[in-house]
């Protein structure tokens, strides 16, 4: 796959593929936007295009210094992709030299992804990063390491790497890919260019689902994901829907807490904080339209009848305050017992 | 060679090169100049204003072979050595990597060697604030009496974690944020040096998303220019993510004029245009901000940011509400964008919160309600009586909040329920006021302050030649034999007090004492002021019974 391929995304590929044509690649990148919208695909995409030796860039290697790949092992880039436009064509990874089939198997010696173990980046996995950003590429171009929810980075970990952001080893970049880019120290991020990346359009979205999601379902989940394909395509989100009106029901009813875990407990919330959401615009708009569980627009007005909007508004104000303590490590049947008491006196149901 | 992002390539190569941090670099300059260079330096200030540059300015100066001058000469061995990183003299040290007290032990043996080919050797560490507690105390008796041929430099972009004991063996810069002209200026004279065609309203709008820092604005010319060769304000505004100024204006004029359905369409417009959540939240607030000073200012063209056209329309939206409403909201989105940044699904954050927010344009401005009152003539001005009443009660609590928040609430006389009671009956009492003077006075003799309290408390009332105690009923039940045994001695002295003999009797009052306790969860249950509170997240601070007489219906509340 190449960057023209990651779909929806268009202002931030125009960015780095006018980064790649110019000469202009800066030595680290901070990708940030929500969960799910394709940061970490285009992260990957862009190190294979980078290092693609069909591609034709004004960085890395200088033009007089000799391949260490004969040339005529590769197919040419226009016949190896032969739908990217032309002038497009010769920046672009091209998905069939020896280098990208690496990065698709994941053995490519000079990319390396960083990603938080228990929820923490360390700073021995810091200085791993720059131990081998020491070397000099193996057989690409540059050196490219990818960090992963950067912003799980320890205070340590985050100070160690501030010199190594601002000036690294040359032929080297960086990406750091956070979607809570503000947790991130300002030292760090004012070393970054910062490359935006916006939840999807729902055309965007419905495109880059279709055919992996059942066709009768397409409608559904592109709306459920509201943006971010990665979440529906990780995990069923009509499932989910479903396990989250069963506990509500069971929580209505007054039964015992039924989460399992903490992320259990966050992945709920949401999705009650979106069911809210939901009901305040019905109540606002009196129609089925743009609801996010557009197809339950029926049990959305039947919940939603019993309260006014302000009513709404204040259950989800103190929900997502809650959702915010869940990091406190927050007692599971006391958060069940206390949501289900709210959501009981205010919803009389 | 690759590329070299502008940050680097541009980073300042000598003092003049420094924007925006005159008095350090004339400090620093004149002290090289006269010869008077401490021995330690450290310097402060947020990321990206020049701290590691002129850390490395001030390294080159004072071993340049022509020097120490003021001025590097940039050409001599020792400069180009700094200048590529290879100096044997100058040695840069990250502080968040090398943060333990043995990496400082390393430091301390290699401190007394001679420098190899310059005059000092500088050390400057970097990220300094990362040294574990240790690790600065070892460094302290270096620091405090370095070998005379060394010099430190200490960079850090927080100051609050040094210890005062290094702090205090240093020389501190504290480095300011740059202004955005000066960060404007630089910018242009780089991009015209690097062929970067970029309009002035452009340049206006990367000085200012740098918020102080050199660095960051060089970060974001940087990618300007990898994706544009003629930079319009438009480029700009796509890669910050900024909005379209309609659109806030879209958005702004739905949120006063409470037009909900609106809101929910700009949202959604807002989210197939891909525009950036968090930053449209920030925006909103500017937005506000822009609209309250356009009311206030009768000329607001310098406080603004903002071009005729812009200036016209967002005076048109101020005229629609009042300076009230518009603070109102403002606290409120301020509070929202906080609210925003941190919540994992931004859009439903910002529905949310505007929908709240749209609740404020029902209210009033306190003038007309002020006006309204004066009008229609509601008897006594009390807050209560307001709260109380029909229509006003909507209006009335409301545009309060903004008073008392900035605690100027009325009424801080914290005065107990029961001494206006004593109050009122001093001067209700028919017979002489000394009477009753001689009964406080008949108390006080007696040796037993429990009872004596609680014959104070009481409410007496003379009738002839009977002195009655009112007890509340608590009082009666627990002391009934103790006053009966006391009241002989009582009668005598208040006798020798009075000055005539009067006969005490006790009654016990049915009427229950207003306790503070009980008005607030009445007050609590005033549907008018239950919503007041919850839409405002405002808390009862006092209560003030307003009258004895007409049973407490409403407690003024001061949220």
């Amino acid at each position: 796959m190449a960057l023209r391929e990651v779909i929806g995304q268009e202002r931030a590929v125009d960015m780095l593929l006018g980064a790649l044509r110019k000469g202009r690649l800066a030595s680290s990148y901070l990708f940030c936007g929500e969960s799910g919208i394709g940061k970490k695909m285009t992260a990957v995409n862009f190190a294979r295009a980078i290092n693609c030796p069909a591609t034709d860039h004004r960085h890395g290697i200088q033009d007089d210094e000799p391949s260490i790949f004969p040339a005529d092992i590769f197919p040419s880039p226009e016949s190896a992709s032969p739908n990217a436009d032309a002038g497009i064509s010769g920046l672009d990874a091209c998905d069939s030299c020896e280098s990208c089939i690496k990065f698709v198997s994941g053995t490519h010696p000079d990319f390396l992804m960083v990603s938080p173990e228990e929820r923490q980046i360390r700073i021995e996995e810091i200085r791993m990063v720059e131990e081998s950003l020491s070397f000099k590429p193996f057989e690409g171009r540059m050196k490219v390491v990818v960090v992963d929810d950067a912003e799980m980075m320890n205070p340590a970990a985050a100070n160690a790497f501030l010199k190594t952001l601002e000036e690294p080893p040359a032929a080297s970049v960086i990406i750091l890919v956070s979607s809570r880019p503000e947790l991130l120290p300002a030292t760090i991020r004012s070393r970054c260019s910062r490359i935006l990346f916006s939840p999807l359009p729902s055309e965007a979205c419905r495109r880059v689902l279709e055919g992996k999601v059942p066709d009768q379902a397409l409608d559904i989940i592109t709306r459920l994901s509201m943006g971010r394909p990665g979440l529906a395509l990780s995990a069923d989100l009509i499932a989910e829907r479903d396990w989250f009106f069963e506990l509500l029901g069971g929580m209505l009813r007054a039964e015992k807490d039924a989460w399992s875990s903490r992320d259990d407990m966050e992945r709920w919330l949401d999705l009650l904080l979106i069911f809210l959401r939901d009901m305040t615009v019905f109540r606002v708009t009196g129609s089925g339209k743009g609801l996010i569980n557009g197809d339950l627009a029926d049990e959305v007005k039947r919940l939603a009848q019993s309260l006014e909007v302000k009513g709404i508004i204040y259950i989800y104000r103190e929900l997502s305050f809650l959702k915010g303590m869940l990091m406190f490590n927050l007692n599971k049947s006391v958060t069940w017992n206390y949501t289900a008491s709210l959501l009981r006196k205010e919803m009389a149901v | 060679m690759s590329y070299l992002v502008l940050a680097r390539k541009w980073r300042p190569r000598e003092f003049d090169d420094l924007v925006g941090q005159e008095p350090i670099t004339r400090i620093l300059k004149n002290a090289i100049a006269q010869g008077r260079i401490a021995h330690a330096y450290i310097f402060s200030g947020p990321r990206g204003v020049g701290k590691t540059s002129s850390a490395r300015i001030l390294a080159k100066a004072i071993n340049c072979k022509e020097g120490p001058a003021p001025v590097p000469c940039g050409r001599c061995e020792s400069c180009a050595a700094i200048a590529d990183g290879s100096s044997v003299d100058v040695i840069e040290i990250d502080g968040a990597s090398n943060n333990s007290v043995d990496d400082i032990r390393d430091l301390r043996g290699r401190v007394k060697y001679a420098p190899s080919g310059g005059k000092f050797k500088v050390y400057i560490i970097d990220e300094v604030h990362m040294l574990s507690g240790s690790a600065f105390n070892a460094l302290l008796k270096t620091l405090e009496e370095p070998p005379p041929h060394v010099i430190f430099v200490l960079a850090t972009t927080e100051m609050r974690k040094i210890p005062a004991t290094v702090l205090s063996r240093c020389q501190h810069m504290p480095f300011r944020r740059i202004s955005s002209g000066a960060i404007r200026d630089r910018l242009r004279a780089i991009s015209e040096q690097e062929g970067i065609a970029i309009s002035a309203v452009a340049l206006g709008l990367v000085a200012r998303a740098a918020d102080g820092s050199m660095r960051d604005s060089l970060t974001i010319l940087d990618q300007l220019a990898s994706f544009s060769t003629d930079i319009s304000d438009e480029d700009v505004k796509s890669l910050l993510g900024l909005t379209d100024f309609s659109l806030l204006l879209q958005v702004s004029a739905a949120l006063i004029r409470g037009d909900r359905t609106g809101i929910l369409g700009a949202v959604e417009l807002l989210s197939e245009q891909g525009t950036d959540i968090r930053s449209f939240a920030r925006e909103l607030v500017q937005f506000f901000r822009d609209l309250l000073v356009a009311s206030v200012m009768k000329d607001p063209g310098d406080a603004l940011d903002l071009n005729q056209e812009e200036l016209a329309a967002v005076r048109g939206l101020a005229a629609e509400t009042s300076e009230d409403q518009m603070t109102l909201m403002l606290s409120e989105l301020v509070n929202a964008a906080a609210d925003i940044r941190g919540s994992s699904s931004p859009r439903l954050a910002l529905e949310m919160a505007l929908i709240r927010a749209s609740f404020l344009s029902a209210l009033k401005p306190i003038r007309e309600v002020i006006e309204h009152i004066s009008r229609y003539g509601v008897e006594g001005c009390a807050p209560s009586a307001v709260a109380g009443t029909g229509e006003t009660a909507v209006e009335a609590p409301a545009p309060r909040a903004p008073v008392s928040r900035a605690r100027a609430a009325t009424g801080q006389a914290n005065r107990p329920g029961q001494q206006p009671v004593a109050q009122s009956c001093a001067a209700s009492a028919e017979g002489p006021v000394d009477v009753l003077d001689a009964w406080r006075k008949a108390v006080s003799r007696l040796e037993q302050p429990t009872l004596s309290s609680v014959l104070l408390q009481a409410k007496a009332e003379v009738k002839g030649d009977e002195l009655v105690l009112i007890l509340n009923g608590g009082h009666a039940e627990l002391f009934e034999e103790s006053i009966s045994k006391h009241l002989r001695p009582l009668e005598k002295w208040l006798q020798e007090e009075a000055g005539r003999k009067l006969k005490i009797t006790t009654a016990v009052s049915n009427k229950k004492t207003v306790r503070k306790r009980d008005l607030r969860e009445k007050a609590l249950k005033e549907p008018v002021i239950k919503e007041a509170l919850e839409l405002f997240d405002g808390r009862i601070v006092d209560i003030q019974p307003v009258d004895d007489t007409d049973n407490n219906e409403n407690g003024g509340d001061n949220v």
